[in-house]
């Protein structure tokens, strides 16, 4: 194999997008960043035209100008993620469909399938530990997600999580008997 | 980026969007660890609107200069904790059993190389940087990383076969 062929079937590698909640609040990060910018470069202009004039009586409180950003709150409208809902079924290996029950000890062949519920449109990210499972968007109303997850014999405990909606949604799933 | 440099925030939401993915999937496979991988993700690019006015065309590519920063944020992170960055190690192998297909063994590979072979094969041969932008990101010699990655290659080889 060529490394050209070598390096492409990494390449295909399913690449992970970050979940939407974690792009909120980058990008909320980044704007709050830029608005104590504009607010120290204000509050510069505005004390040097006053010092100026009055030097002798001003003080500059710049901790209360500026705040302290963990404090700071976003204000305004700002991204509303949707309600998002998961419901899990499981699909034993000779056919038979049940509802998930947490804590239960499935056996090896079986599958889990997962249909959700959104409010609004958005990107879902489903996740066993930190293995994503699948991503990709889903319409308001309820959707079953285009793939399914087979427990095999020795699998370990894992939770799994769907990203994507006002909170994340998770759920354990037993060591999987042989 | 000269449009960020310059205080533009559609430049910046421009940026955000292109490298987005590739960015999220190498803290992602570097770090190993979600949480950690979401740190290092908003920290880069926030360092990068910090650091804007020092960017110049004469530091290579953007893309080589935002994995720098991003590079640089994960060893930040893992010298601030005096280990390696929330390595799972035991608790990270389980996660790959059972999983939908053999993508996994290619997974698995990549995360038993070490981290200084994995960065210059996730650069070079994943994100797509060439040797010169994979040299400026994790601050070496184009030579240096060229034989990196053939190194990470010739060890991938080895696992993939040994699984």
């Amino acid at each position: 194999m060529t490394d050209e062929v070598f390096d492409a079937q990494f390449r295909r590698l399913h690449a992970p997008e970050p979940p939407a909640p974690l792009v909120s609040r980058t990008l909320a990060a980044y704007r709050a960043q830029r608005r104590r910018d504009a607010f120290r470069i204000r509050g510069l202009a505005v004390a040097g035209m006053i010092g100026m004039t009055a030097m002798a009586m001003l003080v500059v409180r710049e901790g209360e100008a500026t705040g302290n950003p963990a404090d700071m709150v976003e204000r305004g409208a700002g991204p509303v993620l949707p309600a998002v809902d998961l419901k899990v079924a499981v699909v034993s290996p000779t056919g038979e469909v049940a509802r998930f029950a947490p804590g239960e000890a499935y056996t090896a062949g079986t599958t889990l399938r997962f249909r959700v519920s959104s409010s609004a449109p958005t990107a879902l990210t489903l996740r066993r530990d930190e293995i994503v499972i699948w991503n990709g968007a889903v319409g308001a109303g309820e959707a079953d997600l285009p793939v399914g997850y087979t427990l095999e014999a020795g699998e370990a405990a894992a939770v799994f999580s769907l990203d994507g909606g006002a909170e994340t949604l998770r759920f354990p799933v037993r060591a999987v008997r042989p | 980026m000269d449009a960020v440099r310059d205080g533009s925030e559609d430049a910046y939401g421009a940026l955000f969007e292109r490298y987005r993915a590739p960015l999220y999937g190498f803290s992602m496979r570097m770090t190993r660890h979600r949480e950690t991988a979401d740190d290092v993700f908003q920290e880069t690019f926030l360092r990068v609107y910090r650091a804007r006015s020092t960017w110049s065309h004469q530091d290579g590519s953007f893309r080589s200069w935002l994995f720098r920063i991003a590079v640089n944020t994960i060893r930040d992170r893992a010298r601030a904790a005096a280990r390696r960055p929330e390595v799972l190690g035991d608790d990270w192998e389980p996660a790959y059993q059972g999983a939908p297909d053999d993508r996994i063994a290619l997974e698995r590979a990549l995360a038993a190389l070490p981290d200084n072979l994995r960065d210059a094969f996730l650069l070079g041969a994943v994100a797509g940087l060439d040797h010169n932008e994979v040299a400026g990101a994790l601050g070496v010699s184009p030579d240096n990383a060229r034989a990196r990655i053939s190194r990470a290659r010739s060890r991938l080889r080895e696992l993939l076969e040994e699984s």
